[in-house]
């Protein structure tokens, strides 16, 4: 049988789960060994709130006011505001708002120009506003995908590691933040197993404790810190079947205090 | 000069999630022309028809036989995935297979063929997952792994 077929035949059953045909169990030395790969171990915000949608159906509009960049000079404000921004284009395509994308896009552009990764996202911002005004959503997503990839990789180039940190945080925290208030307005125990992200809160605890020095013990990252922290113990707390409501609302509050944190960022000098 | 900067990314940061390093994990995104991707991307394209959107996520290294890979993965209860992986010689054969958080064997049972593989999991349970990607014949080849899902 061909590849092709074969997948097509799995798709034609639903895709039977077989508990991955006669395979052995992972050893414990498999598991030690594991990659993390971030581009692949963490979800898009889009694989997120897809899941988030079919088992909550929440009125995205409610969150599609994207925040506004604060003018600051502050390069890890700027990060931070650049993922949360991200993902706020997520939101907007839920909510099917190409007019608030679009203005979403602006403020992408500008807070990438001051970290000189805006090379190759003036011309995914048109196809953006394009792909938005045909009411492309599924193409939208992988356009802000490859977005998200495209400062990665200009970061990168940079060796701007510690920014491609704070963004993909940032870009995490809001996720989180949006969910949890979602599920903490209107709980569900099956729905909020979504929040159970142990192995993600411990990635990016782990990246920025691994700060140099000076961005670490920057307020705004010790916020970061600490709030992270307290996060990741609710979920420690939760089974991987559901979360408490208590827990949910924490997290919500946390993570909410978090995202208003990185817009109060220092004034430009 | 780009190539350089990004494999000097790849080997500084190519890392556990211990790690105490600050870099990012090790993604280069202009080394190749892409065979290995491009081949791995056909496999999962046709279903883009089907609602599935692709992840520009993806991971490309050097596969040796022997040495299979397991990457770690978080997925979303209600969501379909397609993961994929190949390269570009076809005197290899790749497998692909998906873990739950137990590392007990999750998902469809992995489609294999000359130098291309896939598995497919519908989620019931959100959380941690692995990919264990390996080569059952062959020596070594530059290989992808990329996913859609919806």
């Amino acid at each position: 049988m061909s590849i092709r077929s074969a997948i097509v035949a799995a798709c034609l059953l639903a895709i039977p789960m077989a508990a991955g045909g006669n395979d052995p169990a992972l050893t414990p030395e498999e598991m030690q060994a594991t990659l993390f790969v971030e581009t692949i171990a963490i979800p898009s915000p889009g694989e997120f709130f897809l899941a988030l949608d079919k088992e909550c159906q929440p009125n995205w509009s409610k969150f599609a006011s994207p925040q506004v960049a604060t003018a600051t000079a502050d390069r890890e404000f700027i990060a931070i505001q650049l993922g949360v921004l991200m993902t706020d284009g997520y939101i907007a395509i839920q909510a099917r708002n190409a007019q608030t994308l679009r203005n979403t896009g602006i403020d992408l552009l500008m807070l990438a120009k001051k970290l000189n990764a805006n090379q190759n996202l003036v011309a995914r911002s048109q196809s953006i506003g394009d792909f938005g005004q045909k009411g492309e959503w599924n193409t939208l997503r992988e356009e802000l995908d490859a977005s998200q990839n495209d400062v990665r990789l200009a970061l990168i180039e940079q060796m701007d590691y510690n920014l491609v940190t704070l963004a993909a945080t940032g870009a995490w925290v809001r996720q989180m933040a949006v969910a949890s208030s979602v599920l903490a307005a209107d709980y569900k125990p099956a729905p909020s197993a979504l929040l159970v992200q142990p192995a993600l809160a411990g990635h990016f605890l782990a990246r920025l404790r691994s700060l140099p020095e000076r961005n670490r013990n920057s307020p705004v990252v010790q916020r970061f810190i600490a709030g992270i922290e307290s996060s990741l113990g609710q979920m420690e707390l939760a089974s991987a079947s559901f979360m408490p409501r208590p827990s949910v609302q924490r997290i919500a509050d946390t993570m909410n205090e978090l995202v208003t944190l990185a817009f109060a960022a220092p004034a430009k000098p | 000069m780009k190539s350089a900067v990004c494999l000097l990314a790849l080997l500084l940061s190519a890392a556990p999630l211990a790690a105490s390093d600050s870099r990012p994990s090790p993604i280069n995104w202009t080394e190749r022309p892409d065979c290995s991707r491009s081949r791995a991307l056909e496999n999962i394209r046709p279903f883009r028809s089907e609602g599935y959107q692709l992840r520009d996520g993806y991971w490309t290294g050097l596969l040796k036989r022997g040495q299979p890979l397991i990457l770690d993965l978080h997925l979303f209860s209600g969501n379909d995935y397609w993961f994929s992986a190949a390269n570009c010689d076809e005197s290899t054969r790749l497998k692909v297979s998906l873990f739950d958080s137990k590392g007990q064997p999750a998902g469809s049972a992995p489609v294999e063929e000359a130098a291309r593989a896939t598995a497919a999991i519908s989620v019931a349970k959100s959380g941690r997952y692995f990919l264990r990607l390996e080569m059952t014949e062959g020596d070594k080849a530059e290989t992808s792994m990329v996913y859609s899902y919806k």
